[in-house]
């Protein structure tokens, strides 16, 4: 007997009792729960097709999934506080800045890596205006924007002041911070508008 | 032969010495992979699969795979489909607020679950009338529009409003407001402590600590 | 760990947990079932344990695309992530604001809104830049920083002004440079929008607001 192509396969049939049993494959256990049940690890080195892969029900928990350097395909469970995690939520007190005007706060997070994003913001103080003899007012802005490789935010009721300058502000912002599983960045798109009110791109920045 | 439980099962084992029958198949005669499965199947451990392709920039409406942790048995593989979903990862509803009391919506209760969803505004529009300012010694007082969602009783709620001034009770055309609130689903973020940061009266400074992502 | 073989036998099934490792067209399998081609699995799949992974630097996202084909879903290759950042820059933006733009994305395929702005006068880092009424010198009047879809077009629209108002860089309008974030949903990938919600104040400060269904 040659043994140097030797090949070991088990071919399984089908095999009915007069009841008309189902049958199903173990290997590596004695108790299959399914046609085929694989007691054990499987290695695949070309494709896997599944025909039935059902969606997801309201009432499922769940994790996705991810393969990694080694084609291991393993879960990623958002939920499990010691993995990271998919984006994260945090609040940011920002007290005592020049009045109500934050210009520039660092949050020192990775603008390569992530995305943060204000979702809410608020200052606490009233607010007077007391240049151009009062005509003028103000509206309340904020946003978050990338600096030096980082993402900073700027938050002001501009040219505005504390109406009472002895108190002391806080700006409350939160912010989602989303990993690079979670977002795709465009970068800064630069929109000429020449004093116009109004303009069209030529093409979308995302299709 | 033996029968175990309710399955009965008969086995041939073959020895070959070449490629001639190179396709195994379970449940089937026929078949059409180098293993073809007519059925479900379940791995117990670790699946390790030849390295995938990835998506390429001409791809669009591919859905995220999943991994059921409450099935019969654990571990069914499902896709993401929001379609499918009554409540998706992120959710996105366009609101309006009208006959409001002057400009205050002081506490609008959202009812959503601050356990399950996180909620952030956006699109916000300020539709009607302006709101007079206040002298305040030799300066105007604009008081302080502040629209935002907060957590109160684990539920999440919205203020929009003038703090300290009024729309008059004579303006003739009122206002109402629009915005745009994303309803992520919490179980996808991990909800960090909050970061306080003195700036000291300064308009920029750097955060006391960096958050650990 | 040993490997049988085993000549043309009728085995029973209790004999099967006696070989640990199968190999398909592989005659040294290194896993309790080792393929060496393609598996074909007519219904579904259960993985009962896999591995939690702790660190997924490296690890990619599994998606399945339209074809059925189950493939890495890389977020820089791929046209789009379930979330997109972009930061628009309307550079000398009349001092009326920006009252119309059509960033030509789709309505069907992207949600579009505006989360995040701020103004400086135009071709500068100053931030000196105040609302001046049209009507009326004691007026504070709101602003409108959104996304709109546009009926016709089928495309997302912004606009950012403050009503009725200029803005001003002291005693003169300006035109501004306008920084607006906008993050943008995919359509139907992990984000859906759901019906509009009105809720009608009834003249009084607080009110509860109805939940949509579901939730």
């Amino acid at each position: 007997m040659d043994f140097k192509n030797l090949l070991l396969f088990v071919v399984i049939f089908y095999s009915t009792t007069t009841s008309g049993l189902y049958a199903q494959v173990g290997i590596n256990t004695v108790t299959p729960r399914k046609t085929l049940e694989v007691g054990g690890t499987v290695k695949i080195s070309d494709s896997l097709t599944i025909k039935e892969i059902h969606a997801l029900k309201d009432d499922d928990t769940s994790t996705f999934l991810i393969q990694d350097n080694n084609n291991f395909i393993n879960i990623m469970d958002v939920s499990n506080p010691t993995q990271a995690a998919l984006g994260y939520i945090q609040e940011y007190l920002i007290v005592n800045p020049n009045l109500d005007w934050v210009l520039d706060f660092d949050t020192q997070v990775n603008a390569q890596q992530y995305v943060l994003n204000i979702i809410s913001a608020n200052f606490d103080r009233e607010l007077v205006m007391n240049t151009s003899g009062g005509v003028n007012s103000s509206i309340p802005y904020s946003s978050a924007f990338i600096r030096n490789n980082t993402w900073h935010i700027i938050a002001d009721y501009p040219v505005a002041n504390n109406r009472n300058k002895s108190e002391i502000g806080t700006w409350t912002i939160t912010t989602l911070i989303y990993s690079k599983d979670l977002s795709k960045q465009f970068g800064t798109v630069e929109i000429p508008m020449n004093n116009n009110t109004t303009g069209s791109a030529t093409a979308p920045i995302i299709h | 032969m033996k029968i175990m439980g309710k399955t009965l099962t008969s086995i041939l084992i073959f020895f070959i010495t070449s490629n001639l029958m190179a396709q195994v198949g379970i449940g089937t005669t026929t078949p059409q992979d180098d293993l073809d499965v007519n059925g479900q199947m379940l791995i117990q451990s670790s699946l390790r699969w030849g390295k995938l392709q990835t998506v390429n920039d001409k791809d669009e409406n591919f859905r995220l795979l999943t991994r059921v942790t409450n099935s019969n048995p654990v571990g069914e593989i499902t896709v993401l489909n929001v379609d499918s979903l009554t409540v998706a990862p992120i959710n996105v509803v366009n609101y309006e607020f009208n006959n409001i009391k002057l400009d205050n919506l002081t506490k609008v209760n959202l009812q959503y679950d601050a356990n399950k969803y996180i909620v952030a505004i956006s699109n916000f529009r300020y539709i009607g009338d302006p709101i007079k300012k206040v002298q305040a010694g030799t300066e105007k007082s604009i008081g302080a529009f502040v629209s935002r969602v907060y957590v109160e009783n684990n539920k999440w709620h919205l203020e929009i409003r003038n703090r300290f001034l009024d729309l008059e009770t004579n303006a003739p055309n009122g206002i109402i407001y629009r915005a745009t609130l994303i309803v992520y689903d919490k179980s996808y973020f991990r909800h960090l402590p909050v970061i306080v940061t003195d700036l000291d009266g300064r308009n920029s400074g750097t955060a006391s600590s960096i958050p650990p992502l | 760990m040993r490997k049988i073989y085993l000549y043309s036998t009728i085995v029973f099934l209790q004999s099967i947990s006696l070989m640990a490792q199968v190999g398909i067209n592989n005659p040294n399998p290194s896993a309790t079932l080792d393929v060496n081609g393609s598996v074909l699995v007519q219904k579904n799949l259960f993985l009962e344990n896999p591995q939690a992974f702790s660190i997924i630097r490296g690890s990619k996202l599994l998606i399945q695309k339209t074809n059925d084909q189950i493939v890495q879903y890389d977020i820089d290759k791929s046209k789009y992530g379930p979330i997109n950042y972009v930061q628009f820059v309307f550079r000398n933006t009349n001092t009326n604001g920006l009252q119309d733009y059509d960033t030509k994305i789709s309505a069907n395929d992207y949600l579009v809104t505006v989360q995040g702005f701020y103004f400086l006068i135009a071709g500068t880092n100053n931030t000196n830049v105040t609302i001046k009424s049209t009507q009326h010198d004691d007026n504070i009047d709101g602003f409108q920083m959104y996304a709109y879809i546009h009926p016709e077009k089928g495309t997302w629209h912004v606009r950012g002004f403050v009503n009725n108002s200029t803005f001003r860089n002291d005693n003169q309008n300006t035109a501004i440079d306008l920084y607006m974030n906008l993050i943008i949903y995919r359509n139907g990938f992990i984000a859906k929008p759901l019906n509009d919600i009105t809720v009608n104040m009834e003249d009084s400060e607080t009110k509860t607001a109805p939940l949509p269904p579901g939730f």
